[in-house]
């Protein structure tokens, strides 16, 4: 028997990603290092939209990753 | 060492003898607490060097706390340039007139954006015969502060130049003082009499020292005019980024001024 999909009511609805967010200032007080950024998620709508910047920073004394090796100058 | 100046390596008295420096307190532009290692204060000298396990996030020392020492056994000596990544332009002198800068901020605003400069066509090579493009043919004079230094495995000195305390934003940029080139170089003279006027610097002050292969910070930031050509880093446009970790976040472009061909320090 086929399963019945359930219907999102409207007030239930999940807010919708937002597309863009503003430009990313990385000068701003308490940016990461724009080598550290793997990536920028974006959402909320209208005003109320917020930047989630990840990256790869992680406190020094957690296990240590392996770095990718890179030809010095 | 002469007795004006005093080495303190014992974390706690680091940590109250920093409490105490004037100014120091949340001061823009110092390391992270637990990468000092040591500090060196002098007195006669006017400021005091903290001494960090900082170095680029690129260099060999950063793979770990076992890379470190092996990094630094192998640090270059004598002042021979050791580095093959876009040596040709890193040793030339561009020709162009200069332009002044009272600020390293106009400075940077000056750049042609890090993104275009990868898109370069044609496109920028890393190998050692990579001359300078076009738009690194530009000579800078910029009155600024000196934050912090580390010289490099390649046996460049890497100054990390900033702006007044005062002002906002905090910004820096990498500016280099090449190991030398062959004395049959034409820019060999000039790179030889900067470099030895950055020693005749530290030499000059008690307890002044050289930066090693990890990052040395000043406090209060150093007084610095300096002279040189623009270079773009190619070789660092992706993956890590020069700087110590402590300021990298506020080292918007991986423009240079590289070579450093003038250079006068003052006390603070």
């Amino acid at each position: 028997m086929a399963k019945s999909k359930k219907k999102q009511t409207p007030g239930k609805r999940r807010p919708k990603k937002a597309t863009a967010g503003p430009p990313l200032d990385p000068l701003r007080t308490g940016m990461p290092a724009l080598d550290s950024i793997t990536g920028v998620e974006v959402f909320g709508k209208g005003k109320r939209v917020f930047q989630i910047i990840h990256t790869d920073e992680v406190d020094e004394y957690e296990k240590p990753r392996a770095k990718v090796r890179r030809k010095k100058t | 060492m002469p007795k004006s100046s005093k080495t303190i390596t014992n974390p706690l008295t680091i940590d109250m003898t920093m409490a105490e420096l004037p100014g120091a307190t949340h001061r823009k532009g110092l390391p992270a607490k637990d990468s000092i290692t040591s500090m060196t204060t002098s007195a006669a000298g006017g400021f005091t060097i903290l001494h960090t396990n900082e170095v680029d996030g690129y260099e060999e020392a950063a793979q770990g706390p076992g890379f470190l020492a092996a990094a630094k056994a192998k640090l270059p000596k004598g002042d021979d340039f050791g580095g093959t990544a876009r040596k040709a332009a890193k040793l030339s002198i561009s020709a162009a007139k200069t332009e002044n800068f009272k600020d390293v901020k106009a400075l940077i605003a000056s750049l042609v954006p890090d993104a275009k400069m990868i898109a370069h066509k044609p496109k920028i090579g890393t190998g050692p015969t990579s001359k300078r493009v076009k738009e690194e043919e530009r000579n800078i004079h910029v009155t600024a502060f000196m934050y912090a230094a580390s010289r490099e495995a390649d046996n460049d000195f890497h100054l990390i130049i900033g702006r007044d305390l005062s002002a906002t934003p905090e910004m820096y940029m990498t500016m280099e003082l090449s190991g030398l080139p062959a004395k049959t170089d034409a820019s060999f003279a000039q790179l030889k009499t900067t470099r030895d006027a950055f020693k005749a610097f530290f030499k000059s002050i008690p307890g002044g020292k050289l930066p090693g292969l990890t990052y040395d910070f000043y406090h209060p930031p150093v007084p610095v005019q300096i002279d040189g050509s623009l270079f773009f880093d190619m070789t660092h446009a992706t993956g890590q980024r020069p700087g110590p970790p402590s300021l990298k976040s506020r080292m918007p472009v991986i423009w240079e001024v590289h070579p450093i061909t003038k250079i006068v320090l003052k006390k603070p």
